[in-house]
């Protein structure tokens, strides 16, 4: 694949947790295209998150080399990796973690606010968003008062709302039944269709790792294979 | 599971992980004891003291002769006592006065004038009294000195210069001029046996020869050992009081007791009152019990705000363990096992609190007593203070008080923790929406806990003390604290939905608005806390600045002499040290001095309670005088209309014993109880325990008294006051020894002693303050650990940790600013109740309010800044999330 396509690129990348004593991650390798898809599955505790947070500038390895969009970032201070991560990542768990005391509309501007940005175009943007995942009417609603599968729409377009590069999604069907699971999974792939948005997913879920472009397979922190669909 | 595995794996260890609840809490138990039981110590140990003295001197006499008119009485009477001789009762006069020795830190001294010659069967009685080894070598215990040959012995290798002196005793005294000394004013005056001791009398300065050094027992230990033993006619000698005496003492037998009062009241003819020693300590008692009564009072409100902390600590503990009591519940623990394992926590955070308090209140105790002790000597009695006596009925009451209202405070958390069902228990926020939802609850108790307070202002003071005041000063703050929850959600809703104030406080500050308004019973705890601090600070700003502005204000209408003169022993801090009546003779012909008023006072009993009597120049206050009335007229009209058995009252006699214009007031004098009509009530705020003014011609007629306590110089115009004073000390110079300060030192004195008085307020309010930071640290840590969940969520949002620093910091300066606006308005209401209900009732003063804008917006601004500080160990904890850990862990 031509160098300039690579959005992400993670060269024997480990990583440790000392005081669990558990290799959570060992000698990963993968470059990830702009615009791509990439689902990882594998069993709990085989590193799936840990390698999410890597990608996603949450966590720094032990070792290896991560290059984010040209830049390498395994060695970036805290400030540094929460800048990338506010310009250029979002994320959405699987418990949704939408901030309770927040309405809809101000969940989905948090990362605008926080990292500064326009907030007016911001603003016109989270409406156009939540058009696209059709809450529209939901806007001034708080988070309990909305079911899973909107609570996890609510929690793309907040991980969308600051025109990332790389959406990281962890389980995000996981609390969901399977029809609302379905929706969200479409919804991904169309924002990753619409916007070039390079997406990476954990999942248990075969049916979801078929929406991907490509399956990585992990075990006890390996990567084991790397399959397209 | 045993009980106590149950109670280590469920509290202990959980007490050692939240290592800063704990401390926190602890602290804040530990402060609120410490100063209760400081002021505690210094209060029982002030009177304690006097009451050791009044022991101490009388020995075993079991009554006692004083004057009921003046302050002495004519050694005559012992005339009437000799047939009891006869029927196996002692008795021995005493002249009994205070001074100053000259030297060292010029300390306050008491001088007792004994009979030398005392009956042996008396002296024999004071000699068990102190020690049984040195009956046999001293005649009188009591007086035991250091060089006795049973001292001798045990002082041979340390002292000496004691040693070797020849044995002394009471009978050595009878030599004119030569005393003996306690063994502490000896120390500090570096005095030994065949030294000169110095004394200012009165306005004189008198010498004794020293013929022996008092061991620190018996009337050696008496005034905290400052004390002096000379022969009764020395002290009369240097007293000025010929054939005077303070008291005489009896050792009656218990057979006879009451014959002996009966022929005492019979025969003697002089004025005077026949009652057991002790109850001259319980005269004192009464007088100090407001100050007293008050101080503690205060030093209560740090324990009002440490029961706010230990709510809030016990509420964070419940709610951040509701999973499992869930648990806990499932597995079959019913309600009590769950009560009885947070209780015991209580019980710990109680116990642990209580004993740090306790230690620290015995080391703050004498501090206490040092800041308490000025304002005792100047307004009450003369006695002095050293170090406090520790008393171990004391420190376990304050050590029960403090687990008692640790208690008291952990009943409602622990009551929501057995109220709750399993499966409710398990859900995460139910306790916030429980709270809630209670809002409209809590707003109505509040009302009636306001109402009740409400009510509570009509009762009248219990004992002299204004418990009711205090009872609806309690119900404004209990009151508002209920109303807290409803207030904060009104007031965060108002801000939520105004975009400015939104912009404002940017995304930081919304973010804490959300999680502050998210749990309103932890938030509302947090600025109850703070408010109740804040409100005793304000209320008690409110009402000193509304006193001190009173007092500045009544102090320039009312002194308007010149000059003011009192004895150098005074001006030196001997209340009873007064001035010959012949310097106001020398005064009154000094060139510009217009007119000179003596003024005299002397505390007597009215209707069993203490009170001044005093007595001025009826014509010269005629001319000069600015009296100022209650009821508005002029002072000087109303003294010149006045009859010769007509009195002006001050108005807390007036106040405290409901005594008003046109009632007969008797005073007792030498010829029996004098009928004085009321004839005006006047301002004055020099001494809470009222004045009796009458004429000094009608006082001389009726008391022994010829001495003056000050005198007033009026000087005619165009006099120069630095130039009369000067003539006036050097016309002096040689027989009299006075202090003499112009009008602006009178009232820089007068102002100082103010300031003075209420400097323990200002440190007991600020310790109030402090506990109540402890509780806003205490929120914000609960909180920053509750919200890990969200700071994790912002950071994968891109938050930095300086911005979640950020948050906590602005929660902080959020709950600070709720607390002091809290605390302003409920300062403001406590501040009525301390002025209208609380002062009246124990001292009777009429205090104009006087609002201190700079002091509350300066310390409202420091309350908020402190709270900030009190936000930075959590504000680093948030800034320390680790959001993939905790991500990780769903």
């Amino acid at each position: 694949m031509p160098e300039s396509d690579i959005l992400i690129s993670l060269d024997k990348v480990s990583k440790c947790y000392k005081a669990h004593n558990i290799d959570a991650v060992r000698d990963v390798s993968i470059d990830i295209r702009a615009g791509e898809f990439v689902a990882i599955m594998g069993p709990s505790g085989c590193g799936k998150s840990t390698l999410l947070n890597l990608i996603g500038a949450i966590d720094r390895p032990d070792s290896g080399t991560i290059v984010f969009d040209g830049q390498t970032v395994n060695q970036l201070d805290d400030e540094a990796l929460t800048r990338i991560r506010g310009e250029k990542i979002g994320f959405v768990f699987q418990s949704f973690n939408l901030l309770p005391t927040f309405s809809v509309m101000e969940n989905i501007m948090v990362p605008i606010e926080l990292n500064k940005s326009k907030i007016q175009s911001a603003e016109k943007r989270a409406k156009e968003l939540l058009q696209k995942v059709g809450l529209e009417s939901r806007a001034h609603f708080f988070p309990s008062q909305l079911s899973g599968g909107e609570m996890q729409r609510v929690a793309i377009a907040r991980a969308l709302i600051h025109e990332p590069r790389l959406l990281v999604a962890d389980e995000p069907t996981g609390n969901l039944d399977t029809q609302n699971g379905e929706n969200i999974l479409q919804l991904i792939k169309e924002f990753n269709h619409d916007f070039k948005l390079a997406i990476i997913m954990a999942t248990h879920s075969k049916e979801a790792s078929q929406t991907a472009d490509r399956l990585l397979q992990m075990r006890d922190g390996i990567l084991v294979s790397s399959e397209s669909n | 599971m045993s009980a106590f595995r149950l109670f280590y794996a469920f509290v202990i260890r959980d007490l050692i992980s939240s290592w800063r609840r704990t401390a926190i809490t602890v602290t804040g138990i530990a402060l609120g004891v410490c100063v209760f039981l400081a002021i505690s110590l210094a209060n029982e140990t002030a009177l304690g003291e006097f009451k050791e003295t009044v022991d101490l001197v009388s020995g075993k006499a079991n009554l006692e002769i004083r004057p009921s008119a003046g302050n002495y009485i004519d050694q005559s009477v012992l005339a009437t006592l000799a047939p009891l001789g006869r029927e196996g009762v002692a008795y021995t006069p005493l002249l009994q006065a205070n001074a100053v020795a000259v030297g060292g830190d010029n300390p306050l001294v008491q001088v007792n004038g004994i009979d030398t010659l005392a009956p042996a069967e008396f002296v024999q009685t004071k000699t068990e009294n102190s020690d049984k080894e040195e009956s046999s070598a001293s005649k009188d215990a009591r007086l035991s000195t250091s060089d006795q040959p049973a001292e001798k012995k045990a002082n041979e290798s340390s002292n000496s210069s004691k040693a070797d002196s020849k044995s002394t005793t009471s009978s050595s005294l009878i030599e004119f001029g030569t005393a003996l000394i306690g063994e502490k004013l000896a120390e500090d005056l570096k005095l030994e046996k065949g030294g000169e001791l110095a004394l200012s009398v009165n306005d004189k300065i008198v010498k004794l020869n020293v013929i022996g050094v008092l061991k620190s027992k018996g009337l050696g230990k008496s005034f905290n050992g400052q004390v002096v033993v000379v022969d009764l006619v020395t002290a009369q000698d240097l007293f000025e009081l010929p054939g005077k005496i303070t008291q005489v003492e009896l050792i009656v037998p218990e057979a006879i007791y009451a014959d002996v009062q009966e022929h005492l009241s019979k025969n003697i003819t002089q004025a005077v009152t026949v009652d057991t020693p002790s109850a001259r300590a319980r005269t004192v008692e009464k007088m100090t019990r407001s100050f007293q009564y008050n101080l503690t009072a205060l030093a209560f409100i740090a324990l009002i705000v440490g029961m706010f902390l230990i709510y809030n600590t016990m509420t964070i503990s419940i709610v951040r363990r509701r999973e499992e009591i869930g648990i806990l519940r499932t597995l079959g623990a019913n309600k009590w096992k769950i009560a009885t394992l947070f209780l015991s926590e209580a019980l710990f955070f109680g116990i642990a609190g209580s004993l740090l308090g306790v230690a620290a209140g015995v080391m703050l105790s004498d501090s206490a007593l040092t800041a308490i002790a000025g304002t005792i000597e100047h307004f009450y009695f003369s006695h002095p203070l050293g170090s406090s006596t520790i008393d171990p009925m004391t420190l376990l009451k304050a050590f029960g008080i403090g687990v008692a209202l640790t208690i008291i405070a952990s009943i409602p958390p622990i009551f929501e923790a057995t109220s709750v069902a399993p499966a409710e228990a398990a859900r995460k926020g139910s306790y916030e929406s429980r709270i809630v939802h209670s809002t409209r609850g809590l707003l109505l108790a509040g009302g009636v806990v306001y109402l009740l307070g409400g009510l509570a202002t009509f009762g009248k003071p219990i004992a002299g003390f204004p418990f009711f005041g205090y009872a609806a000063a309690f119900a404004a703050i209990i009151g508002t604290a209920l109303f807290t929850p409803f207030a904060l959600n009104i007031a965060f809703s108002a801000v939520n939905q105004n975009k400015t104030i939104k912009s404002l406080l940017g995304v930081e500050g919304t973010i804490s608005l959300r999680a502050l308004g998210g749990a309103p019973g932890r938030t509302a705890v947090a600025v109850a806390s703070l408010m109740v601090g804040i409100s005793m600070m304000i209320s008690l700003a409110i009402m000193i600045s509304s006193f001190r502005s009173t007092v500045v204000a009544w102090v320039e209408q009312t002194l308007k002499a010149d000059l003011y003169i009192q004895s150098q022993s005074r001006a030196e801090g001997n209340r009873e040290g007064k001035i010959d009546l012949r310097t106001a003779d020398i005064i009154r012909d000094v060139p510009g001095v217009a007119a000179v008023d003596g003024f005299v006072e002397h505390r007597t009993m009215v209707n069993g309670e203490p009170v001044l009597v005093g007595a001025g120049e009826f014509d010269v206050l005629k001319k000069y005088g600015r009296l100022r009335l209650v009821n508005g007229q002029k002072g000087s009209a109303l003294i010149a209309a006045m009859g010769a058995d007509d009195c002006v009252i001050s108005e807390t006699f007036s106040v405290r014993r409901g005594i008003n214009i046109g009632d007969t007031i008797e005073i007792p004098t030498l010829h029996g109880l004098l009928p004085l009509k009321v004839a005006g009530v006047y301002y004055d705020y020099s001494s809470d325990l009222g004045y009796i003014i009458i004429d000094r011609k009608q006082y001389l007629k009726n008391f022994s008294d010829t001495k003056l306590t000050s005198i007033a110089v009026f000087l005619m115009p165009k006099a120069d006051a630095e130039v009369v004073r000067k003539d006036c000390l050097a016309r002096l110079k040689g027989n009299s020894l006075v202090l003499i300060r112009n009008n602006q030192e009178l009232r820089t004195e007068a102002m100082r002693v103010f300031d003075r008085t209420f400097s323990v307020t200002y440190a007991l309010h600020t310790i109030a303050i402090a506990v109540a930071l402890l509780s806003v640290m205490n929120a914000l840590l609960a909180l920053t650990h509750e919200s890990r969940r969200e700071f994790a969520i912002l950071r994968y949002l891109g938050a930095t940790r300086a911005q979640l620093r950020k948050v906590v910091l602005s929660q902080a300066v959020i709950l600070g600013a709720c607390g002091s606006v809290a605390g302003i308005c409920v300062g403001y209401v406590l501040s009525l109740l301390l002025v209208n209900v609380i002062n009246r009732q124990s001292f009777g003063w009429t205090i104009q309010m006087m609002i201190p804008w700079d002091f509350i917006l300066q310390s409202s601004a420091l309350v908020i800044v402190a709270a900030l500080a009190a936000g930075i160990i959590p504000a680093n904890e948030a800034g320390r999330t680790k959001a993939a850990e905790f991500i990780r862990s769903e």
